[in-house]
């Protein structure tokens, strides 16, 4: 042991630079030879860099107290907070974004010179005043739809201690421009017009006696909005003497959904994609998978594109409103080969076709059943016009009736027909809002004019895969309904 | 304050005031964070290791700035965010650079990263330990000293007890060095 410690002293003075210029090229040289002796030197040089950065590390996290209580710090005394969301820039009152902010105050500072807010009397706002177990989680959502997350011990008094008897607390809200009028507030930071998303005003007292807020529990509040803005800042409210609201310290929002770009997201029903490229499309092209799923609107209660791995988790393909043969065409639907029918269905045929209904050619509902003793209809398919030249009055019968328009030649096998027939064949659903999301809705919110909202978001994302599994539009509209939510 | 005179504060060691500052870049830091896949303490974190990485540079007395201080503490944290959503199997695409962003991060950041990896294995040492490591190492006091004044027997104790010490951290960079992990930004 009495080497490596030497050896370790002389990496250290090494690093250092204590070494003389002989002693170096000395050192430097068995370096060269000896890969153990790298490494040695690597790794303490990395430790006495590790130890620098530990030595660095409370500046820098005591300088992060102070920027971050520094913007509260001349807060408000006691648990009254009022806050603006706001942009800077135009007067235009518009909704703000779909934010939940933290704000509290700090419980302890005393700031003579800032007016407390009084009890916002003059503004003509309802108080909404409730008397809370600070005991316990409350969650308050006022008339227009402003929720407040009080956790559990949120409230401390003047000297920190928890408070366990009631608290009452008392609300106001400003979120419409038409409220912001009438209550005569202002949007106004300083010089600088600012456009509000909202104001709120939330004040806490036991016994007349304002109370704090545990910094470690600080209040949430939401504001509802359809879009996010992501310039929208919480400032903070400070009354001036002359009665006018002073909107300071901007600070930005923490945001629970953050909004992507609409387009980069991947709305289709789960295994779409994965199908797609299986069946050697080009997957990645959205203007192509795009093209193909909304091909499907039309008649989209005929295909609902589920693999079969979703029925295994889906909990409603058995229940007493589903009739017998409903049920057994569900079964049928998940299975391979009615994914198969449909894909190729879809590629070959729906630009001529429709199962059920008269196109450029005829509706394929019942086809295998018109062909029978008929003809070949599998070397129909596969090419028509020759199969015209061998004379077959069916097939002479059709392309007549059909104004003579030659269908196109299709390398399909004799299987891939059955499948395409079975599945044309396949009884439509009496109650078609439950097999599949139609994709003319899916259309509707995927798109650009949808970017900034709920739906722009991962979690959206990994909500539709669960909405398609649902099979069920009306849980679509629901959501579509309600961006603010 | 001029970057220039950011940079010589820094040097002084009275930096509380303006390491303050710059925390002001930390809304830009969480903005790109956030909307990649990050939360607020990522950020924090991340603008956190920039800062020392900044303080670590500014002792330089060669270290020149080539471009704002906001662009090299963001340029940092983008690439080592970058770093991370790799780690995390989370990457998709570049992370949005400043136009003037250095170039010559690579070096930096690697360097950065063993130190990062060096420092969580020192964390994991004894007070005791870290305590004699950082006497002799950052406050380059005498082992005599040291010795006295955590209660060691002599000079050669404190020795013997600096070399079990640091080995003890290398073994245990060794270790974290091997995971493969990034540095993590997320420091205890």
């Amino acid at each position: 042991m009495r080497d490596e410690l030497t050896l370790m002293e002389l990496v250290d003075r090494y690093l250092s630079g204590e070494l003389n210029a002989t002693e170096r090229t000395a050192f430097e040289e068995r370096m060269r030879s000896n890969a153990d002796l790298r490494e040695l030197v690597e790794d303490q040089r990395a430790l006495h860099g590790g130890m620098q950065r530990l030595a660095l590390r409370p500046a820098v996290n005591k300088a992060y107290r102070s920027y971050k209580w520094g913007k509260w710090a001349p807060g408000i005394g006691g648990a009254a907070v009022i806050a603006i969301l706001a942009v800077g820039g135009w007067m235009l009152a518009k909704v703000g974004g779909w934010m939940s902010d933290t704000s509290a105050s700090k419980p302890e500072s005393n700031q003579q010179e800032l007016v407390v807010l009084p009890d916002t009397a003059g503004t003509g706002l309802p108080a909404l005043v409730m008397m809370i177990d600070p005991k316990a989680d409350t969650t308050m959502i006022t008339p227009n739809g402003l929720v407040l997350d009080i956790p559990k011990g949120a409230f401390v008094d003047g000297d920190g201690r928890t408070i366990t008897t009631p608290v009452r607390v008392t609300m106001q809200e400003a979120i419409n421009g038409v409220d912001i009028m009438k209550a005569g507030l202002s949007t106004m930071a300083g010089d600088t017009l600012l456009e509000t998303g909202g104001m709120f005003y939330i004040d806490a007292q036991v016994n007349g006696q304002r109370v704090g807020i545990d910094l470690n529990k600080p209040l949430t509040v939401m504001v509802p909005s359809d879009k996010a803005d992501p310039k929208m800042m919480l400032y903070e409210g400070v009354m001036t003497k002359d009665g006018i609201v002073n909107w300071r310290n901007p600070q930005p929002l923490p945001r629970t959904l953050v909004p992507v770009d609409i387009t980069t997201l991947d709305f289709y029903p789960p295994g779409y994609l994965n199908k797609l490229a299986e069946l050697g499309k080009d997957a990645s092209d959205k203007r192509y998978t795009d093209s193909l799923y909304w091909s499907f609107s039309a008649e989209y209660a005929r295909y609902p594109f589920r693999n079969k791995a979703l029925d295994a988790d889906s909990t409603w393909t058995i229940t007493d409103t589903v009739t017998e043969a409903e049920f057994s065409r569900r079964v049928e639907v998940g299975s391979p080969d009615y994914m198969n029918g449909a894909f190729l269905f879809a590629t070959n045929c729906s630009s001529c076709h429709r199962p059920e209904r008269d196109l450029t050619g005829p509706a394929l509902k019942g086809a295998r059943q018109r062909w029978e003793g008929r003809g070949d209809i599998y070397a129909w398919i596969k090419n028509s016009s020759s199969y015209l030249k061998t004379g077959n009055p069916y097939a002479n019968e059709l392309f007549r009736k059909w104004n003579k328009s030659v269908m196109t030649t299709h390398a399909l096998s004799n299987a891939e027909i059955d499948q395409i027939l079975r599945y044309v064949d396949m009884p439509t659903s009496a109650t078609s809002s439950r097999t599949g999301i139609a994709p003319a809705k899916v259309q509707s919110i995927w798109n650009e004019r949808f970017n900034g909202t709920n739906l722009a978001t991962r979690e959206f994302e990994e909500r539709m895969r669960a909405i398609h599994r649902t099979c069920d539009n009306q849980v679509l509209d629901l959501y579509a309904n309600h961006l603010d939510k | 304050m001029s970057d220039q005179e950011i940079i010589s504060q820094l040097r002084t060691g009275q930096h509380h005031k303006t390491l303050v500052q710059l925390y002001t870049h930390l809304p830009k830091v969480e903005r790109m964070v956030r909307y990649n896949n990050g939360t607020r303490a990522d950020a924090k974190d991340l603008l956190q290791d920039a800062l020392i990485i900044l303080l670590g540079k500014a002792k330089d007395e060669a270290f020149t700035l080539t471009c704002s201080i906001g662009t090299y503490l963001f340029a940092i944290c983008r690439n080592r965010w970058q770093e991370e959503l790799r780690r995390r199997g989370r990457f998709t695409q570049e992370l949005e650079a400043a136009p003037d962003e250095p170039e010559d991060l690579s070096a930096l950041l690697a360097e950065e990263q063993h130190f990062g990896l060096a420092e969580r294995a020192l964390q994991a040492l004894g007070a005791k330990c870290l305590e004699l490591l950082k006497r002799f190492y950052l406050l380059k006091e005498p082992l005599l000293i040291i010795a006295k004044s955590i209660g060691l027997a002599g000079e050669g104790a404190a020795k013997t007890r600096k070399y079990k010490c640091l080995e003890a951290a290398r073994k245990r960079y060794r270790a974290l060095l091997v995971q493969g992990s990034v540095a993590n930004i997320q420091n205890p």
